[in-house]
């Protein structure tokens, strides 16, 4: 019984919304989660609830399926419900100035401490110059100085007092201190000196040796007293500045009583202060430095002199967690450019003087710290391309910790001085977004991720078509329509969105699930209704959308039509040929795929059975194209050659294809050809044949029935129309059916006609008007069947071959090519 | 005014590397700002010291080193240029502080007539009180000594507690009689004291009633128009220790004097100058308005 085509209403499903009340998109109640995606809500939700060192998230899922919007919608939510986090500060270590120290404070308290600092280091910039400046600590200083001039002066004034009674003058010199003889007040020249009597000279001389004795005994006592004089000053100093500094100390000791990492930090600050009051004065160029301090880059560029030094006794609020009036909560943090730095933090520098200088205040918070006590969302792909970046995660969340230090630094290639800033306790739920490919090969390559991402939520590529979902669709459509401000879909544009989300899922029982290609459609589509002054997106102008979406990438689809109208590309649709049939590829370019007819011919002739794969000989072929032909080989053996060799020797083309192939979907179409070559019986041409088969001669579903079907509706329709024209596509795939109008209309006026096809028998009396024929009782093929056709045919081979083999020579032109 | 205004448009100031120095140049240096005059640094390399250098019985001693020196002449060139160059460096340093205009200039010499031969091209000498040679106990230098006696118009002896900046504070107090170049006292120290606050006060000798109002009758004239607060006390006595009392009891800043002025109860200058603890401009009769 032949096999009838396929009416036009199975071709594509129409959206039925009658069941839906509604006129536009605006009268539907907007969606707030996507569709059908229950089991990766379910996974993201406890992922997110359980607080575990390993328990991330991996989600993963196709492109546009809305993993995105729909991890930070539920990361969102959860963080309302979750404490806001302290508040994390780097404060200068005066101890050891590379090893700044980290202050962690109730949320908001950073900023105030920060403010707190500053003001009280403008207060001591007045404050501390204004206490020396008096008259009491001038006088104080004075009495030192003055003590220490009377001290020197005392020592010297015996050695002077007695130098003058024996006419000897103590000069200070350029070079030092000197004894020189005097007359009358004034120093007697070398040559007066040589004129006086011996006599006289070796008194002077004499004298001089004993004054330079004495002399130097008071010498050696001046740095001694000179240390007294500079100890004392800065005891004098320290003093005044306790003072200064301690009445404003006071005041922030009793702020910040309930914080004892403050008050070591002010405690430390004071310190380094009394030490260091010289700063305050504006004698920065000699302040000393404390031991072990980092050397505090100095002014920065422009600003006032000495500022920079002031840096030391600021704190850098690398977290502020401050309440905003919205309300606290968990921070949700999305970093799209997961570089190292960018996660743990880094160290900026000053340039200065040629050198690149850093201290505490120039470090910088990366995503984990501001995600702590929070959820951090990564792209996995973003992430892995970075160098270091997913190792340092890694390391940081099993360390839990975060250590700001550079790639250098973290790779130990740069051992330059550097700074080592306290780390911070990290506490994160971190959300990793990615393609399931990468999932399953960190599961395979990293030992550690499994132990990490123990919670995965696995996004669907569609869903069900059925009337709740339909409806839930068209509450989605409403809400990406409202969230991208577009015109509302009428009735007709939303059914004809659903009936494209199904073409997308390749499938008319089902709906892509990929919102993000949808929500593109939306727009185009609003801008086609905008262009035509509709208040309303209209079927018709989702239709022109896709169409021209379509047209923008169809150039290559195109030039390959017009080869075929052209002859370049020999593809008949009319007419009948023995071993020769059309075959269907489909071509993927970027996210475009269209389906065009391939010449598949077949000869055949005495062999040893084997089935020559041309493609694969030419390393054209892949290896489930390889599979087919190889599975079609078996079924011409089983089915016409079970008691006797296999005598052919077939050899297979996809004629003018110099790309490569690969699949198993022409594998049926190769059997008809090679069933045409043995029967020698023509094959129509006005056909193309899709499906690939078994052992059994069962014809199997492929992949892009679609569009395949519509490249050989398009080859057809280029030369016109005649009404004999279909595909055989597998029975199987008669569910995936969602074709264009145009090849939908051509079948329902009968110019064009789709068969479903379940067996090879089924095919080939459709490709050759001849009945196929059954096994009859006496284990022969009904007379005038292509089958036997087949098998007379390989038993004349079978015994050609048989001959041949007797004689060495070939007696029958059974072995002849075909 | 009774007498043409005195303008202080260059302000000399000797240098060597010594404390008193710097504070003379701090002083200076405030003074030119005030009077926004130009600063003239004269470093004299002593011809002393070469002499020194080159004595068969001198010993040379260092603070820092344990043996006695055995310098050269060439050695002890090189410690007064090295000398000279910090002395050029203070100068530029507080010139800039002060955003006064400046010139430095090395002299070889004696120091204190390299300075006086200088002291024509300058309307204020200003120069430290203690010797610039000398070691031991503060004294008026010999250079002092010298510009105290010489005929220049306007010195100042500055102080050396007076330094980083902090010099001349508090009123500038003018010993007034009609002694000398008493008008140009007044004028002077009116001109010292002009900025914003500046208090002037004038220290009369004690007098008839008559005489007293007189005098103050014209002070008030010369000083007329100057913005400053101007104050009158009467120095019940005469003499540097009565100066002194008064230049303690007032906080003055800064103690401007006329040569031969009564109130110095014949007293030497000298004298004045090494008592008191605060700069003291001297100012003199010209040779050509004594004349």
């Amino acid at each position: 019984m032949a096999t009838p085509p396929l009416p036009a209403q199975a071709l594509k499903t129409e959206c039925d919304l009658s069941d839906i009340t509604f006129d536009t998109t605006d009268d539907l109640e907007p969606a707030d989660s996507i569709v059908g995606q229950d089991r990766a809500f379910e996974a993201i939700e406890f992922g997110l609830g359980i607080r575990s060192v390993g328990h991330n998230v991996f989600v993963m899922g196709p492109n546009a399926t809305g993993k995105h919007t729909t991890v930070m919608h539920m990361v969102g939510e959860q963080a309302k419900s979750g404490e806001t986090p302290a508040d994390w500060c780097y404060v200068n270590n005066f101890e050891e100035g590379h090893k700044p120290k980290v202050l962690e404070l109730p949320a908001g308290m950073g900023r105030r401490l920060r403010r707190d600092m500053a003001q009280l280091i403008e207060d001591l910039k007045t404050g501390i110059p204004a206490v020396f400046e008096t008259e009491e600590y001038r006088n104080q200083h004075q009495v030192i100085e003055q003590e220490f001039r009377e001290r020197q002066e005392a020592a010297f004034e015996g050695v002077q007092k007695r130098a003058a009674e024996n006419k000897i003058a103590l000069i200070r010199t350029p070079m030092g201190m000197a004894l020189a003889p005097m007359h009358d007040g004034d120093v007697v020249t070398p040559d007066e000196f040589r004129k006086l009597p011996e006599e006289e000279r070796k008194e002077v001389e004499a004298e001089i040796e004993v004054l330079q004795e004495e002399l130097q005994e008071s010498i050696q006592q001046l740095p001694k007293w000179d240390k007294e004089r500079r100890e004392k000053l800065r005891g004098l100093n320290r003093e005044v500045t306790m003072i200064a500094v301690g009445h404003q100390m006071a005041a922030l000791r009793e702020t910040y009583k309930l914080e004892s990492a403050v008050i070591n930090f002010l405690g430390a600050a004071e310190t380094y202060m009394i030490d260091n009051v010289a700063l305050f004065l504006g004698h920065f160029e000699s302040a000393p430095q404390a031991q072990g301090a980092q050397a505090l880059p100095s002014p920065m560029p422009g600003g006032p002199p000495g500022d920079g030094l002031f840096r030391r006794y600021e704190v850098n609020v690398l977290v502020d967690n401050t309440p905003k009036s919205s309300g606290g909560g968990a921070p949700v943090v999305y970093e799209d450019h997961p570089t190292h730095p960018n996660l743990v933090g880094r160290a900026e520098h000053l340039a200065e003087m040629g050198a690149l200088l850093t201290d505490f205040s120039l470090l910088r918070a990366g995503a984990l710290h501001r995600a702590n006590g929070g959820y951090l969302i990564l792209d996995a792909r973003k992430l892995l391309m970075q160098p270091s970046a997913y190792e340092e995660l890694k390391r940081s969340l099993t360390a839990g910790v975060i250590r700001i230090e550079s790639l250098g630094q973290a790779l130990s290639i740069v051992s330059t001085a550097s700074l080592e800033p306290e780390p911070i306790p990290l506490d994160v739920k971190v959300v990793l977004i990615g393609e399931r490919r990468i999932y399953y090969l960190l599961c395979k390559l990293d030992p550690e991720f499994d132990e990490l991402f123990e919670v995965a939520a696995d996004f669907e590529d569609d869903i069900e078509r059925d009337d709740s979902n339909a409806r839930k669709f068209a509450e989605m459509i409403a809400a990406l329509a409202r969230k991208n401000e577009l015109r509302p879909l009428d009735r007709t544009g939303v059914a004809r969105v659903i009936e494209h989300a199904s073409r997308l899922a390749d499938d008319s029982e089902k709906i892509t699930a990929r919102v993000g290609t949808i929500e593109y459609l939306l727009r185009e589509a609003d801008y086609v209704a905008g262009k035509d002054g509709q208040a309303t997106i209209r079927g018709e102008d989702v239709r022109t959308a896709i169409e021209a979406r379509h047209r923008r990438a169809d150039r290559i689809r195109e030039r390959g039509l017009e080869m075929i109208h052209r002859g370049v590309i020999l593809i008949d649709t009319d007419g009948t040929k023995v071993g020769q049939i059309n075959g269907l590829s489909v071509m993927s370019l970027g996210s475009h795929f269209f389906g065009r007819p391939t010449r598949i011919t077949a000869r055949v002739r005495m062999g040893r059975g084997e089935v020559v794969d041309i493609e694969r000989e030419v390393e054209l072929g892949g290896p489930t194209h390889s599979k087919g032909v190889l599975i079609l080989a078996s079924y011409l053996g089983t089915r016409y050659a079970l008691d006797k060799p296999l005598s052919l020797s077939a050899s297979l083309v996809f004629e003018q294809s110099y790309g490569g192939v690969d699949g198993d979907s022409a594998s049926s179409t190769e059997l008809y050809a090679i069933l045409s070559a043995l029967a020698e019986i023509p094959l129509k041409q006005s056909f193309a044949v899709t499906g690939s088969v078994n052992q059994h001669g069962e014809v199997q579903a492929i992949g892009s029935v679609n569009e395949k079907i519509e490249g050989f509706f398009d080859a057809c329709k280029g030369r016109g129309l005649t009404g004999d024209q279909g595909v055989l596509i597998p029975a199987a795939n008669v569910k995936n059916l969602m074709l264009r109008d145009d090849v939908v209309e051509a079948a329902r006026t009968g110019m064009f006609a789709i068969y479903p096809v379940e067996t090879i028998d089924q095919g080939i009396e459709i490709l050759t008007g001849v009945t196929a024929g059954e096994r009859g009782a006496e284990g022969t093929f009904a007379a005038g069947s292509i089958n036997r056709a087949v098998e007379e045919r390989l038993a004349a081979l079978a015994e050609a071959r048989r001959r041949f083999g007797a004689t060495g020579r070939d007696q029958g032109n059974a072995g002849s090519g075909s | 005014m009774t007498e043409p205004a005195r303008h202080f448009r260059r302000i000399l100031v000797a240098l060597d590397d010594s404390e008193e120095s710097r504070a003379a140049v701090e002083t200076a240096s405030t003074l030119a700002r005030r009077l926004e005059a130009e600063l003239i640094g004269l470093f004299v390399e002593d011809i002393r010291f070469l002499e020194l250098a080159e004595h068969p019985v001198v010993r040379h001693f260092s603070l820092t080193k344990r043996r006695p020196l055995t310098p050269d002449t060439r050695d002890m060139e090189r410690g007064l240029k090295a000398q000279a160059e910090a002395a050029r460096r203070t100068l530029v340093a507080a010139a800039e502080r002060q955003h006064v205009r400046w010139s430095f200039s090395v002299a070889r010499g004696r120091v204190a007539v390299e300075v006086l031969s200088m002291a024509p091209e300058a309307d204020l000498i200003v120069l430290g009180k203690t010797s610039l040679s000398g070691a031991g106990r503060a004294r008026l230098g010999s250079t002092a000594r010298a510009l105290a006696v010489s005929d220049h118009g306007t010195v100042l002896f500055s102080e050396m507690r007076f330094i980083r900046g902090l010099s001349i504070e508090g009123p500038v107090l003018a010993a007034y009689d009609r002694a000398g170049p008493a008008d140009a006292v007044l004028t002077v120290a009116s001109r010292v004291a002009n900025r914003d606050g500046g208090r002037l006060l004038v220290l009369l000798p004690a007098l008839a009633k008559d005489e007293a109002e007189a005098l103050r009758a014209h002070a008030r004239n010369i000083l007329q128009g100057a913005p400053i607060e101007v104050t009158f006390h009467t120095c019940p006595g005469a003499g540097c220790a009565e100066l002194n009392r008064a230049v303690t009891r007032e906080g003055v800043g800064l103690l401007v004097v006329g040569e031969g002025s009564a109130l110095l109860g014949g007293e030497r200058v000298s004298d004045l100058i090494e008592r008191v603890r605060v700069p003291v401009l001297l100012v003199r009769q010209p040779r050509s308005e004594a004349a």
